[in-house]
């Protein structure tokens, strides 16, 4: 009964009383809308740089501690222990390239690849980071050490480079090239792999008390160290190009 | 706003994934039903442009779907993602900020308010390992809502979610859909039926059904088991 009248009075008040016509709604709705728009905009001023930087921020710390101690490692190592070869350095440099393409491959392995992808900066500004940050550092590291091998040993330049870099470049190259053809966990066990394989063999020679140019001339390492660098930055292009779509698994 | 889809196809050597579908989408609710293997997931990769079509385009607003312009209005909740270790709940959401482009004060700004949107305000200091399924669901979608996307895609948004928070979910995308384009593909008939303004049905590619709750004509799992030969 209570409920009926209240109704009833409820119907009797909006005869009497009739809600005005709304003016100027069409107007408050498209301010509400360029309100939320500048709100918008002012919130997403973040540059592609100021996004390279952010992620160069998300990459492991321990990657570029490691990178670090290697090179105090070999100066300590130069100062203190003579007689060594540079196959022993030779052997440690495709770990170091290991590192660079495990950081290269962590939106794969934890599987945030589809949210990367389909954001507005995407995976390939990922990668550039992390592989052009953290590899140019390690390139940076190894070039250094190269003249201070080089006052420290008295061995040509050319052949330092070669012992430093040419490990690196081929296991690289090797490395990025096995992921492209390869898709999934198994390209992630082949890079390893591939480390083992070329840091054994530097060891081997340096066990083995062989000389680079007892294997090869002066004229077919450097062929093969600007091939090595050809080849490595090409399928770090490819990788990257690839990357930006999603794999059909 | 208008979401153009024209002729999207997807084809694997002799398997067609998605078979030339067209539709103008515009501010509402679309609900993606079919059986597992009839190309949802692919048809929305396209849509979010991180699988390339075999054929056909896909463009909001004049944007094509490879265009920053399209990705800075887009906000993807994939079927199964996953979050780097040692990320906290917090860290998740800043991540994503960064990636769709909003500077720190208003990533932080925003990430607040979404953790209080999706429940997990009192969670955000802890690693994301230690949440469970539903909590991890959440945390997408949070993700998916952080540049305020004006065209959402849910890709079984619902799934580990309790029956309360799928309610709560089913009016956040309600409210959402008024203004904005949101696809969700769920096989939980339930969140389609009360939420969803069109129903697109899938099967082996194809679109085999494209009209409102009320076209299907009351009961929308009868009709759809119908559409499969489930139900005579």
């Amino acid at each position: 009964m209570k409920r009926r009248l209240k109704s009833q009075l409820k119907s009797q008040m909006k005869m009497i009383y009739e809600a005005p016509v709304p003016q100027g709604k069409e107007a408050f709705l498209q301010k509400i809308e360029r309100m939320e728009k500048e709100e918008w905009r002012q919130e997403e001023e973040l540059s592609c740089w100021k996004v390279l930087g952010i992620q160069i921020g998300y990459i492991r710390k321990w990657n570029w501690l490691v990178s670090v101690l290697f090179f105090a490692a070999v100066i300590v190592a130069e100062q203190s222990v003579k007689g060594r070869t540079l196959w022993g350095l030779s052997a440690f440099v495709p770990y170091l390239a290991l590192m660079v393409v495990a950081e290269g491959l962590r939106s794969t392995r934890y599987r945030m690849e589809e949210l990367e992808l389909a954001s507005r900066f995407s995976v390939k500004y990922i990668l550039l980071a992390r592989l052009g940050a953290l590899g140019l550092f390690q390139l940076c590291l190894l070039l250094l050490l190269m003249p201070f091998l080089y006052t420290i040993r008295r061995e040509a330049i050319l052949e330092i480079g070669i012992h430093i870099l040419l490990p690196w470049l081929s296991t690289v190259f090797v490395m990025f090239l096995m992921i492209r053809k390869m898709h999934g966990r198994e390209s992630h066990s082949l890079c390893v792999g591939t480390a083992v394989i070329v840091s054994g063999a530097c060891m081997t020679f340096g066990i083995m008390n062989v000389s680079m140019f007892d294997l090869a001339g002066a004229g077919v390492w450097t062929l093969l160290l600007v091939s090595g660098a050809v080849l490595a930055g090409r399928e770090v292009y490819q990788f990257i190009r690839q990357s930006e779509e999603l794999q059909w698994n | 706003m208008e979401l153009i889809i024209d002729r999207l196809k997807k084809q694997y050597g002799s398997k067609i994934a998605v078979d030339r579908i067209s539709r103008k989408l515009t501010p509402g609710v679309y609900g993606l039903l079919g059986a597992n293997g009839a190309g949802k997931t692919t048809l929305m990769r396209m849509l979010c442009g991180i699988l390339k079509p075999t054929g056909g385009s896909v463009s909001l607003d004049g944007f094509d779907v490879s265009s920053e312009e399209y990705r800075k209005a887009l906000g993807y909740l994939p079927q199964d993602f996953g979050y780097y270790p040692n990320f906290t709940g917090k860290d998740f959401l800043m991540y994503m900020a960064a990636l769709k482009g909003l500077d720190k004060n208003s990533a932080k700004k925003r990430c607040r308010e979404l953790l209080n949107l999706v429940g997990l305000e009192s969670v955000a200091g802890k690693k994301v390992k230690t949440y469970s399924g539903g909590m991890k669901q959440r945390l997408g979608i949070a993700q998916a809502l952080l540049n305020r996307p004006k065209l959402l895609i849910l890709d079984e948004p619902t799934a580990g979610l309790d029956p309360k928070e799928r309610v709560r979910f089913r009016d956040l995308i309600a409210e959402l859909g008024e203004r904005n384009i949101v696809i969700l593909s769920t096989h939980i008939v339930l969140d389609i039926e009360h939420i969803a303004d069109r129903i697109l049905m899938m099967k082996d590619g194809q679109l085999i059904f494209d009209g409102t709750p009320y076209e299907v004509g009351g009961d929308l799992e009868h009709f759809y088991l119908e559409q499969f030969g489930e139900v005579e």
